[in-house]
């Protein structure tokens, strides 16, 4: 049933618009009814069930597990890049870092999926169309390009939150790239 | 791709809220909230007929709705979900207002007929709305949830905690109120 | 006499067996099944174009030219399942030739249907489909008309064009070195790309969620109440002009890029010792909310 006007001629009850919505937006009043208790919602939720199904690296699924490494933690350097020795911590007498708590963390779930995409690239990408081969290649530059960047940034200022919220991200990206990528050369493979 | 696996997909969408703001995520929530609320409130309003009323009613129903969000199963439509809720609000409220009505005497249709809730001739809209509004509560909750919000004799009967035969006999006498006030068939 | 006229059905089933599997010198083929009205059709291809029109048949009808490389076209319906699979031959190298075969693939449907779309260098095209919809392409474009139901549409390195109707549904474009260009839509819409830009419209929207790491993304259109933009690059430049009758919180943060609005609102600093500015406020009723951040992108919002 669609959510038509309230004006004009009908037939059927069943036309009759089944949204209406409130004067006011309450949404403030819920908020600040709930916001209370949405710190305590983790321990009081059952355990989040993942989406992924089955082996099939699905590009959600993929970028999901990378952020729950967390915004505010810090992601080290992926093996199978040969990355180059984390910047220091934020120290405690740097100014810039505020309240923010960062950590040296190296999800090992994240390490094993990245290893193994890398791994398999050179061939999934000989699998894709001409037309995709330089493009996808240079894309995956270009993140890598982004994460030197943000990463050398954010060893001058360690607890800046926008770069961390954007590093994590750009991971993120590159996971969704690679798992694209892995599904794009099974599909021309399959032919 | 086959039909379930478009749902899936479908209910996927809603499903990454739901997971998400079962985890504390109240942005989330208030998606799913925008996404909903149209419907909660007017479910609520033309079950209360007062917009204050309904609107307390509509954000009770998704305050209950949060901190109930652990037991809804993904799998499920949150729209029918959040709709129990919100009947279980406007009752629950209506009890405590002193303001039930005692159930009609067992008139029931047809055996078989089952109306469309169609009109002989079109009428406006707010002469509909007028024309439900004035039925009896228990006549208007029946034919709420089941002509315009298209819930099953069952699905009704379960959510307003009637019999069904007693929801059948509801939505007689709403069909049958309606003809009179409308001056219309309603088929 | 009677000889021929018993060969006759088989006769006949030959030439059209002949015409099912494509295997006739003009390349053509042709196909039409019973199929629901809000069933789902499934389509693939691997290069060439697949076409796909909406209309009020409770059919699917497929007409093809097919390219050297094509054993057949499958074509059946089951249930409210329709599925149109353009089959290859098989290559003893079990490398495919790209560039040597090109299908063209026109397939009418059900305007209702659920409709799902896979080419791998095939550029996609969607019009008139009123159901779900998801269209995937590796390098091929993907163009869509959007009803108002949801819509994904993925590519690796084509461009992504969809138009909608003003029916509010919630789409899904992602690529990753395509452009992304929504025009009249309204809903909510996730995209992303790594170095497209990103260019939307929506009205009304309730969400736009937006990421790139080197494209720009530009975002007009008019917020509903308590709607929800992000917008997120690395290097790219953020432009947002939304209208909001009930007004929004805005939040705009970049490290090393330039921050501009049209109402008057001058940018701070980030921090005391650290390179970086931001922008925060509220506009009117402040019920939606407006998140801008990049590195070394320019923003630029306005609420008109």
């Amino acid at each position: 049933m669609t959510e038509q006007g309230r004006k004009g001629v009908i037939r059927s009850l069943g036309e009759l618009p089944q949204g209406i919505e409130p004067e006011a937006d309450l949404w403030p009043q819920i908020e600040a009814q709930i916001a209370g208790r949405a710190q305590a919602a983790p321990a009081e939720t059952t355990p989040v069930s993942r989406a992924a199904s089955g082996t099939r690296l699905r590009w959600l699924a993929a970028a999901a597990m990378v952020g729950c490494v967390a915004v505010g933690v810090w992601i080290g350097h992926s093996a199978s890049l040969g990355g180059a020795a984390a910047p220091p911590l934020a120290g405690a007498g740097h100014p810039g870092a505020g309240a923010l708590q960062t950590a040296w963390v190296a999800d090992p779930r994240y390490q094993r999926q990245h290893a193994e995409l890398m791994r398999s690239l050179g061939d999934q990408v000989a699998a894709l169309p001409p037309a995709s081969r330089a493009k996808v290649m240079a894309s995956l530059t270009t993140i890598r390009e982004a994460k030197h960047n943000l990463e050398e940034a954010l060893g001058k200022d360690p607890g800046n939150a926008l770069l961390q919220e954007l590093l994590v991200n750009t991971y993120q990206d590159e996971m969704r790239v690679l798992t694209d990528v892995r599904e794009a050369s099974d599909a021309g493979k399959g032919i | 791709m086959t039909l379930a696996q478009v749902e899936s997909s479908r209910i996927d969408w809603e499903g990454a809220l739901v997971e998400r703001a079962r985890a504390g995520d109240t942005r989330a929530f208030e998606r799913l909230y925008r996404e909903h609320a149209g419907r909660v409130y007017g479910l609520c309003l033309r079950m209360t007929r007062e917009p204050h009323l309904a609107e307390d009613c509509t954000q009770e129903t998704f305050i209950n709705a949060w901190r109930a969000l652990a037991q809804f199963e993904t799998r499920s439509s949150l729209g029918t979900w959040l709709h129990r809720i919100a009947v279980n609000v406007t009752l629950g409220k209506r009890r405590k207002a002193g303001r039930e009505e005692p159930l009609p005497e067992g008139e029931i249709e047809e055996e078989g007929f089952e109306p469309h809730w169609t009109l002989e001739t079109p009428v406006e809209v707010r002469e509909i709305e007028d024309a439900i509004g004035a039925l009896p509560t228990g006549a208007r909750d029946a034919l709420v949830l089941h002509a315009l919000y298209g819930y099953s004799h069952t699905e009704a009967a379960q959510m307003l905690g009637l019999a069904e035969g007693t929801c059948k006999a509801q939505l007689h006498r709403a069909r049958k109120l309606l003809r009179e006030r409308l001056n219309v068939e309603v088929g | 006499m009677q000889k021929t006229y018993r060969m006759l059905p088989a006769v006949i089933a030959l030439l059209a067996s002949a015409v099912v599997r494509g295997s006739d010198t003009t390349g053509n083929f042709e196909q039409e099944v019973a199929a629901d009205a809000k069933g789902t059709v499934e389509i693939s291809s691997t290069s060439g174009t697949i076409d796909v029109t909406g209309s009020d048949k409770a059919a699917v009808s497929v007409k093809a030219q097919l390219g050297p490389e094509v054993d057949h076209v499958e074509v059946k319906s089951s249930g409210n399942h329709t599925v149109v699979h353009v089959i290859l031959k098989p290559h003893g190298s079990g490398v495919f030739n790209w560039g040597h075969d090109e299908t063209h693939l026109r397939v009418q449907v059900p305007k209702d249907s659920e409709l799902d779309v896979s080419g791998v260098s095939a550029n996609v095209t969607s019009s008139g489909v009123l159901g779900g919809q998801r269209l995937r392409s590796v390098s091929g474009d993907v163009t869509a008309d959007t009803g108002p139901n949801d819509i994904e549409v993925k590519s690796v390195s084509g461009n992504v064009k969809v138009r909608g109707h003003g029916q509010p549904a919630r789409l899904r474009l992602n690529t990753v070195s395509g452009d992304i260009e929504l025009k009249h839509a309204a809903g909510e819409l996730e995209t992303s790309t790594v170095s497209g830009q990103v260019s939307a419209e929506l009205d009304p929207a309730r969400a736009f969620h937006a990421r790139s790491t080197s494209g720009d993304i530009t975002f007009e259109g008019r917020l509903a109440r308590g709607a929800d933009v992000d917008a997120q690059s690395v290097n790219g430049d953020l432009k947002v002009h939304a209208a909001s009758e009930d007004g929004f919180q805005y939040e705009l943060q970049t490290l090393s890029g330039d921050i501009s609005d049209c109402f008057d609102a001058k940018a701070e600093r980030s921090g005391e010792y650290g390179p970086g500015h931001k922008l925060d406020g509220t506009r009117g009723g402040g019920s939606a909310h407006v998140r801008l951040k990049t590195m070394s992108g320019d923003l630029n919002l306005c609420d008109r």
